[in-house]
């Protein structure tokens, strides 16, 4: 401990001796780890959904469209050609609700409507139109007052209520309380219930597959859809939205995600039949399974932490370069101390420790420089859906990356010096 | 103490060999003070490196304290030299950034003892040095023949067996100079320690009790006519006649 402790003395003086170079290994380092800091965050938003919804829930989907998966491959929509194989038609949800064997279902689609708070003026409002078990289905956590509730929606009239979204809720209201507040969509006023907490810097489980500028923040119970009118911002097979609201919810296209609770495997086995009889291209798949389709990110955002990973490489060689500079400065010094008994293998420790320090000092610096970094990116894109956030996966993630390259970084300079007879140190003095 | 046999070193440039040492074999007894003299080039600092374990060879055989340095790799090198060998360099070689008292720690650290013990060595040799109320000062705030002293309770803090000398006063004033010599007598007769120092000055080197020259890599023992003195005892009953 103590060999340890006097290690990290000699580093930090050879550290300061030299301030101006090490400000500018650190400089380096933090430069690039910001980069792969925003990367990463980005990925992280289209990426590892893992436990939002119960184990024992289950989405119905159809076929899929081999074509639009194809299409929207390798593209920021990616998981858009698997979304078009969730809608679910109307009908075939009233007949399979009727089964009474779901203990919980939801359905869940988005129309993009005219509203916002009463106080403004009204503007474009994505909503997401959903039944009442949604907030159990999903574990939906609340950060402000809590869901509409199945008697709100089965009251004569349903009673207005809605639930916002963290974003959407800092986004109109700064983030505050915003409980009790009213909102008009389409002309309708409804009181908010509740300000869903959103997972730091990811998509909800629900919003795969939707396009950014259509991702909804604003919860609607489902029994307003007949008042509301809306049209479904995605039907498969596509329908004409001419045909308005009552013509697209009796027909045969799928409009609606279709989730359900199915807790026994006897209740599971009886709704898949029941649902081969009502629509035999429809199967029952588990949020797990579907879960695990989203835990790596689209390609554009893969490859982007793989370029900030270059970066970070080239930053690697920079620092690999400078650490022996500066070791070569330092010739005498560790020439010194070989003749007054430090073996190789203490020389090179204390020039890894000294890589690995700069490294980390540097990745944290990054970390810190990260935060504006991603502000500034979100502002970039105006209809992100959600704000970029630093979490602690991403800040592990990255100080992992920054341990290896610090032991990356180190180890050629460590060889290096710690290589070299003293005999040829002391002779530059 | 120390016994070299036909060591020879030779320095490749390309293909320019340059022969540094030839055969030079050399025995110096326990508590014996040599003084090494030569021109520039003539194989002194080599020699001491070899001497020092900061340095291999290429031919011969070298036994320092019965032990044959040949066989042993860089961790146990090191060891022998942290443990028995004490270096004083021409230009102090002191280590900028720390203090007096760290300067002096530095062979202890690698040895690992105790901080205590580490602690009650480094200020005695201090004491002994009159360094003491300069021990928080740095290299750059002592004068030379400070630096010196400070280099020489550095060296002498692990209570070396062996202490090489390169040219210990080649910086200093002389006054400076004779405090330095006046120390290595005083640690030479007080601790028996054996002193082996490399010189250009003929009166410095007159200070010790067998005094060598190398030229051209080779060794002359100018006492060589009545074979050279094994022992600190033979060495002055040698010079006294």
């Amino acid at each position: 401990m103590t060999d340890v402790l006097y290690t990290l003395r000699l580093v930090g003086k050879s550290l300061r001796r030299d301030r101006w170079f090490t400000a500018v290994m650190l400089l380096s380092q933090a430069l690039s780890v910001s980069i792969f800091v925003t990367a990463l965050a980005t990925a992280q938003r289209y990426s590892n959904v893992t436990g939002q919804a119960r184990s024992d829930v289950y989405r119905i989907e159809g076929d899929r469209s081999l074509a639009l998966t194809n299409f929207f491959r390798g593209t920021q929509f990616e998981g858009f050609g698997e979304f078009t194989a969730n809608f679910v038609s109307l009908p075939t949800v009233r007949a399979m609700d009727a089964t009474g064997l779901p203990t919980a279902s939801t359905v869940g689609f988005v129309s993009v409507m005219t509203g916002g708070p009463v106080e403004r003026p009204p503007g474009r409002l994505p909503v997401r139109f959903v039944g009442a078990g949604h907030f159990e289905l999903f574990n939906v956590d609340f950060r402000y007052g809590g869901p509409f509730t199945g008697a709100d929606e089965r009251a004569a009239p349903p009673v207005p209520v809605v639930v916002l979204s963290d974003a959407l809720n800092r986004q109109l209201y700064g983030g505050a309380d915003s409980v009790g507040r009213t909102i008009r969509i389409a002309g309708h006023d409804f009181r908010i219930a509740g300000v869903m907490r959103q997972r730091s810097g990811k998509l909800h489980l629900w919003d795969f597959g939707v396009s950014p500028e259509n991702t909804a923040n604003l919860m609607v119970p489902f029994a307003f859809a007949d008042e509301l009118r809306p049209l479904p911002a995605y039907t498969w097979p596509p329908t004409l939205p001419e045909l308005g609201w009552r013509a697209i919810a009796a027909a045969p296209t799928g409009m609606t995600e279709y989730w359900v609770r199915l807790p026994s495997p006897d209740a599971r086995a009886r709704f898949a039949t029941a649902l081969s009889a009502v629509d035999p291209r429809m199967r029952l798949v588990s949020a797990d399974m579907i879960a695990a389709r989203f835990s790596k990110a689209p390609a554009p955002y893969r490859v982007f932490v793989i370029l900030t990973l270059v970066v970070l490489e080239v930053s690697v060689i920079n620092l690999m370069r400078m650490l022996l500079a500066k070791a070569t400065s330092r010739a005498a010094e560790i020439g010194i101390h070989r003749a007054l008994g430090a073996p190789r293998n203490a020389i090179f420790f204390r020039q890894m420790i000294e890589g690995v320090l700069v490294s980390m000092v540097g990745s944290v610096l990054g970390l810190a420089l990260a935060f504006p970094t991603i502000t500034m990116f979100d502002r970039l894109i105006p209809d992100s859906p959600v704000p970029l956030a630093i979490t602690p996966t991403v800040a592990a993630s990255t100080l992992l990356v920054c341990l290896l390259a610090g032991l990356v970084s180190g180890i050629y300079p460590a060889w290096r010096v710690a290589s070299v007879a003293p005999t040829r140190y002391l002779g530059k003095i | 103490m120390l016994k070299m046999s036909k060591i020879g070193k030779v320095y490749r440039t390309g293909l320019v060999e340059t022969a540094a040492i030839e055969d030079l074999s050399l025995e110096v007894a326990r508590g014996d003070f040599v003084s090494l003299m030569g021109p520039s080039g003539s194989g002194k600092t080599t020699f001491l490196n070899i001497a020092g374990l900061l340095d291999t060879f290429d031919r011969g055989r070298y036994l320092l304290d019965g032990v044959d340095v040949a066989g042993l790799n860089d961790d146990q090198q090191s060891r022998l030299r942290n443990e028995r060998i004490g270096f004083i360099f021409q230009s102090f070689n002191l280590i900028p950034d720390l203090d007096v008292y760290d300067n002096v720690e530095v062979p202890l650290r690698y040895r690992r003892l105790p901080a205590a013990e580490r602690r009650d060595r480094v200020e005695e040799v201090l004491v002994q040095m009159g360094l003491t109320a300069r021990m928080r000062h740095l290299p750059a705030q002592l004068s030379g023949g400070q630096q010196q002293r400070v280099a020489i309770a550095r060296a002498l803090v692990g209570r070396p067996q062996l202490l090489l000398a390169d040219e210990p006063t080649g910086n200093l004033d002389t006054i400076a100079s004779r405090q330095v010599l006046d120390l290595l007598d005083k640690i030479n007769a007080e601790r028996q320690t054996t002193i082996v120092m490399v010189t250009h000055d003929p009166a410095l080197a007159a200070r010790a009790r067998r005094k060598l020259h190398v030229l051209d890599g080779r060794l002359i023992d100018p006492n060589a006519s009545g074979g050279p003195p094994a022992t600190p005892n033979a060495a002055r009953e040698h010079a006294a006649s």
